[in-house]
């Protein structure tokens, strides 16, 4: 365990933006962005903690734990119940807006203030730092969450995610849901929710990122207040084998939608640390050339009518997965799917064409000065930068900088493999027995 | 050097507001159409407007002008459509980095200003109408948008609520107008709206800079001096309030989804806005409201149930996604935390925490380029020169009894209930 307390001012040549990061004596690593003309403040405070972390252990423990689909989740609405009240009920004495949310790879806490953020910060620190579950508080969540599941289950875009997701990875449990389901959240019990915030919630394995109207000074002395300090647990998050390959080309569901919706993904391996910041910038430029609404392919989904504006294209990675993802509405999404398989084949043989590669460079650079201009994204920018293991918030618009089409291009030929592909597809249910297709 | 704000008229019927803060990397440019909302013109007005940001003569495809877009650094040209009472608002936005961020030296706003006036004064024509292929593309996207309002329960919900508590009201007709006005539209009726929607409608131009920037005032008064303006509407009063109908109406619609969705739209003839902001807070619109604490945390009902107030229609609207077997439980929980306000049976730190929220709010004017055409833009529909400290004074100066006798002043109008179909049902329940 880290004794003492260093700071880091890190700076970027390109932006001029500049930032501090903080490898606090407890364990915990501390980003803050003072935004000079800005009157509101941004705080993050997450652990690496999502719905996939479903199987861990730490040195403490001889064997893997396994725990059911959606803890994660559940944990974080429950963490906003302390023993004497509700945590909003602390944050509407500061004014602050606070919120968290679970997603596939961390848990996030979070307010938004333009008063008192040291007073919300002091909660933020303190209500995440002590759990307090009871069998009845646990008994009593089931039924908010069990809302939450079905408002999802009604959510096409969450339906047509999904289905990609199972379609493309065989074990790995991206592809469950983040809130899990009603029977697994059944098995959730106080004791299991204790074990995984003893295991994920502990300061090694968190990140706190302030931005905006804030000063490091005032931050710093907040969490040597707060900060209990952790031991080191060598915490081991375990994934299932997952071959490189898909479960299945096509998954079709029905559902009350207006317009048939799609989601195609691409499976790509995997990667770590520094080489997956970089895979997810190659592709990020890739998909862009490719698809986005410059670009030749874009333009004749368009003509043909098989897309409208609602047509998106996003690099979805993490511990384990890494997917390209093609979605929208269109009335024939198998020939979507095959003029885009068409395109990468045609840039695999040709190339990117370079004079769209460099307007895309242009607009990513940008869009990132864009993204620094804002207390939210840069309070966001330098907690995603710290859970993708980079160095500095500011590493992705330094590759991009020295960025060639030659390392697109490269990414495009050695990484996507347009058979490993699974297209999802949400129709409208009426058509279900006029068409006989078959639901999965 | 701190933020500043300036309005000065470029003629009887258009507005320029220019807010410079030099905090801002960007140029945000946001020109506002307002024209009454109108069964029969709204959806040409909606599709003539997404055209302008789609193509234009000298970028005469979606393909090329976003190219140019790229070129520009993340340039970016858009369309939304509002509805504000009984008036269309259409935002055509532009924005750009600054120059100083150029890496070749190129006049950024120069050339987003250049792009302004083509969007703006020469779209993309051919025989008398807009471009064949363009007009395509926007028409299919407005169809699709409407057909896909389904596609999100909640937001469906909301607007088939409105529907029918706004039944025999202008407002009740959709911003982008409905299917059958959208069919009956061609590329020449579609640019006729077009040339309608610049020569008539009342034009609210917006710049946020972090410098000021005198030319951009001087382009759009050359731009819309070309305009050929013939008699333009000059601000209407947006405030409509809509009418308590004799007995409170309630339609059901079932569908094939698993969660029951519900709304209920409350009318109230109180117009202290700033009273009915605080109440609507209180009520349901903060994580630690009455609906929150009651009808999600101890009765744990709804995942979400939300209140939100229409200023312009003095409306409120209380919405939750629920179980069919829990959807009477929830409505006469709702009505009676409403009543229980009326009552004044709610506690003083709650009033406080409330006001604290909207202090908060009021405050982070200015986090981004769009706080602010928000807040002037509301300035300008209230005729009110509001500022931070005016508007916190107002929320300051709200007395419980305020509060108590809006609160009673609520009737309900409508209910609106998504309801699952049974089979769905069964299996989840």
């Amino acid at each position: 365990m880290s004794k003492t307390t260093t700071k880091t001012i890190i700076k970027s040549n390109i932006t001029g933006d500049t930032c501090i990061k903080i490898s606090h004596s407890s364990g915990l690593t501390i980003y803050v962005a003072e935004m000079e003309g800005f009157s509101t403040t941004h705080a993050l405070f997450a652990t690496k903690y999502g719905s996939i972390n479903t199987k861990f252990k730490t040195c403490h423990d001889d064997d893997y734990c396994t725990v059911p689909e959606g803890i994660a989740h559940f944990l974080e609405h429950k963490l906003f119940e302390n023993e004497d009240c509700d945590v909003f009920n602390l944050y509407a004495k500061t004014g602050a807006n606070a919120n968290a949310y679970t997603s596939f790879d961390r848990t996030c806490y979070l307010f938004s203030c333009s008063d008192h953020y040291k007073e919300s910060l002091e909660i933020l620190l303190s209500f995440v730092q002590n759990p307090y579950f009871t069998p009845e508080s646990v008994q009593k969540e089931l039924g908010i969450i069990g809302q939450e599941i079905q408002m999802t289950n009604d959510d096409p875009g969450w339906i047509v995610l999904f289905n990609m997701l199972r379609g493309l990875y065989h074990n790995h449990p991206v592809k469950i849901d983040i809130a899990g389901t009603e029977e697994s959240i059944a098995q959730i019990t106080d004791t299991l929710l204790y074990r995984c915030y003893n295991t994920f919630y502990n300061l090694h394995n968190m990140v706190l990122s302030v931005a905006g109207n804030c000063k490091v000074d005032e931050v710093l002395e907040i969490a040597d207040k707060l900060l209990k300090p952790c031991e080191y647990l060598s915490l081991e998050s375990v994934f299932p084998d997952e071959p490189m390959s898909i479960v299945k080309n096509e998954m079709v569901e029905y559902a009350a939608v207006g317009t048939t919706m799609f989601s195609l993904g691409f499976k790509c391996a995997p990667k770590d640390g520094f080489c997956s910041t970089k895979a997810r910038t190659e592709a990020y430029l890739a998909i862009q050339i490719l698809a986005n609404a410059s670009s030749e392919l874009y333009r004749s989904l368009m003509d043909d009518g098989l897309i409208n504006n609602v047509f998106a294209s996003e690099i979805f990675n993490g511990d384990g997965y890494f997917t390209i993802i093609f979605e929208g509405e269109s009335p024939d999404p198998n020939t979507v799917k095959d003029r885009i398989i068409e395109a990468i084949y045609n840039a695999k043989k040709n190339g990117l064409d370079k004079e769209l590669f460099d307007e895309v460079l242009k607009s990513t650079y940008g869009e990132m000065i864009i993204d620094t201009n804002n207390v939210g994204s840069m309070a966001n920018i330098m907690l995603n930068a710290h859970l993708n293991g980079d160095d500095s918030p500011f590493d992705t618009i330094k590759l991009l900088s020295k960025m060639t089409i030659d390392d697109v291009n490269r990414f495009v030929c050695d990484e996507i493999d347009p058979q490993l592909y699974s297209l999802s597809i949400v129709k409208n249910s009426q058509n279900c027995h006029a068409e006989g297709d078959v639901q999965q | 050097m701190s933020a500043s704000y300036k309005r000065s008229m470029l003629s009887e019927s258009i507005g320029f507001n220019a807010i410079v803060d030099p905090k801002f990397k960007t140029n945000a440019i946001n020109v506002r159409f307002i024209l009454p909302i109108s069964k029969e013109r709204s959806a040409g007005y909606a599709l003539a407007a997404s055209l302008l940001t789609t193509s234009c003569q000298k970028y005469p495809s979606v393909t090329l002008l976003n190219r140019k877009m790229n070129r520009l650094y993340c340039g970016s040209a858009s369309v939304s459509i509002n509805k504000l009472g009984n008036y269309q608002v259409i935002n055509v936005s532009f924005s750009a980095l600054c120059n100083c961020y150029a890496l070749e030296n190129e006049d950024i706003l120069g050339e987003l200003l250049d792009i302004a006036e083509n969007c703006l004064l020469y779209p993309n024509i051919e025989d008398g109408g807009f471009s064949k292929n363009e007009y395509a593309i926007k028409y299919k996207d407005l169809l699709d948008t409407i057909e896909a309002e389904i596609n999100d329960k909640r937001d469906y919900t909301l607007k088939k609520c409105m529907g029918i508590a706004y039944k025999n009201e202008i407002s009740a007709f959709s911003s982008y107008g409905q299917k059958e006005d959208v069919l009956k539209l061609t590329p020449q009726s579609t640019y006729d709206a077009y040339k309608e929607l610049l020569s008539t409608s009342a034009i609210e131009i917006f710049l946020v800079s972090p410098k000021p920037e005198p030319s951009v005032a001087d382009k759009f008064k050359k731009i819309f001096s070309a305009a050929n303006r013939e008699n333009p509407m000059t601000l209407p009063s947006f405030i409509t309030p809509s009418p308590l109908k004799s007995k409170p109406e309630e339609f059901t619609e079932v569908l094939p989804v698993t969660q029951c969705k519900m709304a209920m739209a409350f009318k109230t003839d109180c117009d202290q806005v700033y009273t009915m902001m605080l109440l609507n807070m209180l009520y349901g619109a903060t994580p630690f409201s009455l609906l929150f604490s009651n009808v999600r945390e101890k009765l744990s009902l709804c995942y979400y149930c939300l209140s939100s107030y229409s200023e312009t229609k003095q409306t409120l609207i209380v919405d939750c996604g629920v179980l069919k077997s829990n959807i009477e439980t929830a409505k006469a929980e709702i009505i009676k935390q409403l009543e229980n306000i009326a009552n004044g049976e709610f506690s003083d730190e709650l009033l406080e925490n409330t006001r604290m929220s909207a202090y908060n709010s009021i405050k982070s004017l200015g986090a981004t380029s769009s706080s602010y055409v928000r807040w002037y833009f509301t300035n300008i529909i209230r005729n009110e020169n509001r500022t931070v400290e005016s508007a916190i004074a107002k929320f300051k100066a709200v007395t419980r009894e305020q509060i108590m006798a809006a609160a009673a002043s609520l009737k309900l109008d409508t209910v609106y209930i998504l309801e699952a179909s049974s089979e769905e049902e069964s299996v989840n329940e």
